[in-house]
């Protein structure tokens, strides 16, 4: 009985986690003046900060190497203390904060770049904002929901030891295996012993699906990260991915 | 069909598609952003390498399938028990051309492969695995790029990850190399010789065991960067159980 209701916390302590994440202008102005919190929130979002440099910059970067990727560092914290809830959402704050401070720097190297519709000379980023349309507003909703749910799906993955370049070499080419895995995944999510199992152990209970699913063992072993992969994506509602709006699995 | 950028690398992207595949898709850096949704091919990526087969006669041929014009080394690229790939494309491919080539065989392929050849090669792929792990193992190499502020990772055999990356310590400019274990169940067994080249002259060579090395265990070795390493190769022998 211990055990059960032990599994059970940690079953519910994880979805808890999950579908009431804090959203991130809210932990933004929390964590304001923490400095560890900012350094983790920071480290977080790299890969986001790095994405808005090189398209910015129109070529690769790495950190520790190029410049535009410190200033994008600088830029994203300075986003973090002058951010209110009046600027809209935060991620398209920060892109706008970014990009307007890579202009400054690009200007200062001489290194003039057209300017888009992120602001033209001499305007501040209040300025920038006040001009935008609530439909652009609707449109930076959406992104900043997309790009928020890749940040976290990642940062999961991340947990199970599992990267994307993983996920290229093995996820399924046959579309039918790769159907298969999902109701795999899709049948251990809506098994609360079987998802006890997995989150617990951190290994698939390939024994117990077997009795479910009939499914060669091998396969299963073979394909083992790739449900993994899904089921984080179920639990995470995922919804860039069909199954998790109900629309493909099959 | 449209895909879901996940990840930004220096000349690629990884995509998700939205009934779950993972994809390469080949982007110049700065021309998406993570979040974007853009439209892509089905063309999967194609590398080059050499392989051996350890257990079956070297002097036997190495089989290629050819379907429907085109061959996809990546399906074929990790190990391939002569006789049963051979009996495999006797029985189960109709109409195409099946090619036998002098091992050991360099093959370079690209181009689209069309769902049937996928299938076909997928179910190549499951049972050539099986036939090596009952064999005892595979052999496997490959060359790598190394240069300074390099750092790549690759999976090798099946679940077994190999990384490197160049850095400097006090001074002296060092590759760590790491092989990490990512099956959740199976433990890998076998060895790895790395050799650090310049053109065809070998500047240095390291042995690593790989003994029980269990599920998400990780083994890393450093050695010294020669001046003028321009290839790192890898062989490696062992399999999982």
């Amino acid at each position: 009985m211990e055990d059960f209701k032990g599994s059970l916390g940690g079953l519910i302590s994880y979805l808890f986690m999950v579908i009431h994440r804090e959203s991130l202008k809210d932990r933004v102005i929390r964590i304001r003046n923490d400095s560890d919190k900012i350094n983790s929130l920071i480290s977080e979002f790299k890969p986001f900060i790095a994405s808005v440099a090189q398209k910015r910059a129109g070529k690769f970067l790495r950190y520790g190497v190029d410049d535009e990727l410190s200033i994008g560092l600088m830029a994203f914290k300075e986003a973090i203390d002058s951010y209110d809830e009046a600027k809209g959402n935060f991620l398209s704050f920060a892109r706008l904060v970014i990009n307007m401070r890579l202009i400054d720097y690009f200007r200062k190297q001489g290194r003039v770049r057209n300017i888009s519709m992120d602001g033209q000379a001499g305007e501040t980023i209040g300025e920038v904002i006040d001009k935008r349309s609530m439909e652009q507003y609707r449109i930076d909703s959406e992104n900043e929901e997309r790009i928020l749910k890749i940040i976290e799906y990642r940062k999961e993955l991340n947990k199970w030891g599992i990267t994307l370049e993983q996920l290229v070499r093995i996820s399924p080419k046959k579309s039918s295996l790769r159907n298969h895995y999902i109701r795999v995944a899709q049948v251990i999510v809506d098994n609360r012993k079987l998802l006890d199992t997995l989150l617990e152990t951190k290994r698939l209970p390939i024994k117990e699906i077997e009795k479910i699913i009939l499914i060669h063992r091998k396969k299963l072993e073979r394909g083992r990260i790739y449900i993994i992969a899904v089921v984080v994506a179920l639990l995470q509602n995922f919804s860039y991915l069909d199954v998790c709006r109900g629309d493909g699995g099959q | 069909m449209k895909a879901t950028v996940m990840e930004i690398h220096k000349n690629y992207c990884i995509v998700m598609t939205k009934d779950g595949q993972f994809l390469k898709h080949k982007a110049a850096a700065g021309s998406v952003e993570i979040g974007d949704e853009i439209v892509i091919s089905k063309a999967p990526e194609v590398r080059l390498g050499r392989l051996y087969a350890r257990g079956f006669a070297i002097a036997a041929a190495v089989v290629v399938v050819v379907v429907g014009g085109v061959f996809s080394y990546r399906y074929l690229s990790k190990f391939y028990p002569v006789g049963g790939v051979r009996e495999l494309a006797k029985a189960e491919v109709e109409d195409k051309e099946v090619y036998q080539a002098e091992a050991p065989a360099e093959v370079a392929v690209t181009q689209e492969v069309g769902e049937e050849a996928d299938m076909v090669a997928a179910e190549f792929e499951e049972s050539a695995v099986d036939e090596i792990n009952e064999a005892g193992g595979l052999m496997y190499e490959k060359d790598f790029v190394v240069e300074e502020g390099i750092e790549v990772e690759e999976f090798i055999i099946d679940d077994l990850s190999f990384k490197y990356e160049t850095f400097e310590s006090d001074g002296e400019k060092q590759i760590l190399i790491s092989f990490k274990n990512t099956s959740g169940s199976l433990s890998f067994n076998g060895s790895a010789d790395i050799i650090l080249l310049s053109g065809d002259s070998i500047l240095k060579e390291l042995h690593i065991d790989l003994v029980d090395l269990g599920p998400w265990e990780e083994k890393e070795e450093t050695v010294v960067y020669e001046e003028g390493a321009s290839i790192l190769r890898i062989r490696m022998n062992g399999g999982f159980n």
